[in-house]
């Protein structure tokens, strides 16, 4: 367990973002992604899966349940070690829409109350994100060798 | 009767045009920002996600850096996100929105997100611990 003093705050930019891949509940694309420097390590930059789930609840559960099953993963299988490979991907959280944070600077900017409460509604609406390591081409199985499989 | 129309289904495959109608049929099975667009590779027309990159910024402009392949343990993870978007980004969520306010918006703040997993608990000081799982640190 480790306790700091105070909130950490990385940047991820969806300006510059690639698309991934789709299923039925979801979407994925590749967006860069800057983990802020702590005391034993400098910042950090690189591209990142960004996982968003669709509109509907039932598609947001699915989404925070593999956030919780990738949680808890041990880190064996995502690091790998030299007798055998990663398993899965790297998990870099699971982070949803901070409405706090917009409670607190939203006094200082020149919106109404209206505007303000519309633009808190859109808010609640944005998809939590799931953020893992990108692993590069889909394993197609059916162009492996049964050997490969 | 229903033998037959087993048959049947088990034989029929979908021409291309049929295959790409199921995006109209089932519209709630797919990301509303392409509801009721025909998909078809390259093609893909304004607001499918394989136009994402070119709606969001021009990918010329700033190069992907490369993938982030570094193990990070839960507590050195951020607490919080910035989240730059741009207006198309509000799609995400829910298009009858207003987006000239969404855009007003975006262009002062970034998004805030905050961690969930792995989990942040408070203390008693006002700071936060992460509970990383003891196999983890193995």
């Amino acid at each position: 367990m480790v306790s700091t003093d105070r909130p950490t705050t990385g940047q991820l930019d969806l300006r510059y973002s690639k698309f991934l891949g789709n299923g039925n509940h979801s979407f994925v694309i590749l967006a860069p992604l800057t983990l802020p420097s702590v005391v034993s390590a400098p910042s950090t930059h690189g591209a990142v899966a960004v996982k968003l789930a669709g509109r509907q609840g039932s598609e947001r559960e699915m989404l925070l349940n593999e956030a919780k099953i990738y949680n808890a993963f041990p880190r064996e299988l995502q690091e790998g070690s030299p007798q055998a490979p990663p398993i899965v991907p790297k998990f870099y959280g699971y982070y949803v829409p901070s409405l706090e944070a917009f409670d607190s600077y939203a006094d200082d900017d020149k919106f109404r109350k209206k505007e303000r409460e519309c633009i808190r509604t859109m808010l609640e609406c944005i998809t939590p994100i799931l953020l893992l390591e990108s692993c590069g081409e889909e394993i197609r199985a059916m162009a492996l060798s049964s050997t490969d499989r | 009767m229903v033998l037959l129309l087993r048959k049947i289904l088990n034989t029929w495959r979908p021409s291309w045009r049929q295959v790409t109608s199921f995006c109209f049929a089932i519209p709630h099975r797919r990301p509303h920002i392409f509801r009721g667009v025909v998909t078809n590779g390259d093609a893909a027309p304004e607001g499918h996600p394989n136009k994402i990159s070119s709606l969001m910024g021009d990918p010329e402009e700033k190069s992907m850096p490369p993938n982030l392949e570094t193990f990070i343990s839960g507590e050195y993870l951020p607490d919080n996100i910035d989240v730059y978007v741009t207006s198309f980004s509000h799609k995400i969520c829910d298009p009858h929105l207003d987006s000239g306010l969404w855009e007003q918006f975006i262009e002062q703040h970034p998004v805030r997100f905050v961690r969930q997993y792995p989990p942040r608990i408070p203390t008693d000081k006002g700071t936060f611990e992460t509970i990383v799982m003891a196999c983890s640190d193995a």
